[in-house]
């Protein structure tokens, strides 16, 4: 079963991250890249990629002569995806482990930052929804 | 999901019904962001009910670049 675990937060919350020290980034990004080294040794990785700041994020929709039309404002309330893995796993209980350890990377001052992950089933096909 | 003490998972169910969903995504390597809202405009139009155009809104974001999270 493939999993994608979200690293999502409120536009504030990535803001914060511009705060942190250069020590406790750095301490980040070590268990961030020993994090998915791990996936990958054991099997589990499928993908992983980190999105640019929501600052720069826009929502398109189609006009009526198919050009996009782009909006960039956005509610304060508004949840921004920060980065994902997709895993395979043998249950969702194992992708629930695996999201506990993401959430206990280090955070300012090298304490768990326990972060929420967002955890959902990846659904290969179509086939896998009936049509 | 968030790590506790001993890195148990504490898993919660419970969203408030503003949260939004991703339903699914796709990436895209472009030379432009002007080519991306392209793309993402043609998906917007795909068809609803009655074959008429969703209108479906679509997030479009940049990539960082983190060598880190792709280790060879």
């Amino acid at each position: 079963m493939k999993f994608i675990l979200m690293m999502t937060g409120k536009k504030a919350d990535w803001d914060d991250y511009t705060k942190w020290s250069k020590e406790d980034l750095q301490r980040n990004v070590v268990f961030m890249r020993g994090f998915s080294k791990e996936l990958k040794d054991s099997g589990l990785f499928v993908a992983t990629e980190g999105l640019a700041w929501p600052g720069e994020a826009k929502i398109v929709r189609a006009g009526k002569n198919g050009e996009p039309i782009t909006e960039g404002g956005f509610p304060e309330s508004k949840e921004f995806l920060g980065g994902y893995w997709i895993i395979d796993v043998e249950s969702p209980e194992q992708a629930y482990k695996v999201a506990a350890r993401v959430s206990a990377a280090p955070g300012p001052g090298g304490k768990a930052a326990s972060m929420p992950i967002e955890v959902r089933q990846v659904l290969s096909s179509h086939a896998e929804v009936g049509l | 999901m968030r790590g506790e003490k001993g890195g148990l998972p504490v898993t919660d169910g419970v969203f408030p019904e503003s949260k939004e969903f991703l339903l699914g995504y796709w990436i895209v390597d472009v030379a432009s962001p002007e080519r991306a809202y392209a793309i993402a405009g043609r998906i917007s139009a795909a068809p609803g009910p009655g074959g008429l155009p969703t209108n479906m809104p679509i997030e479009v974001r940049g990539f960082a670049r983190y060598p880190e999270a792709n280790p060879s």
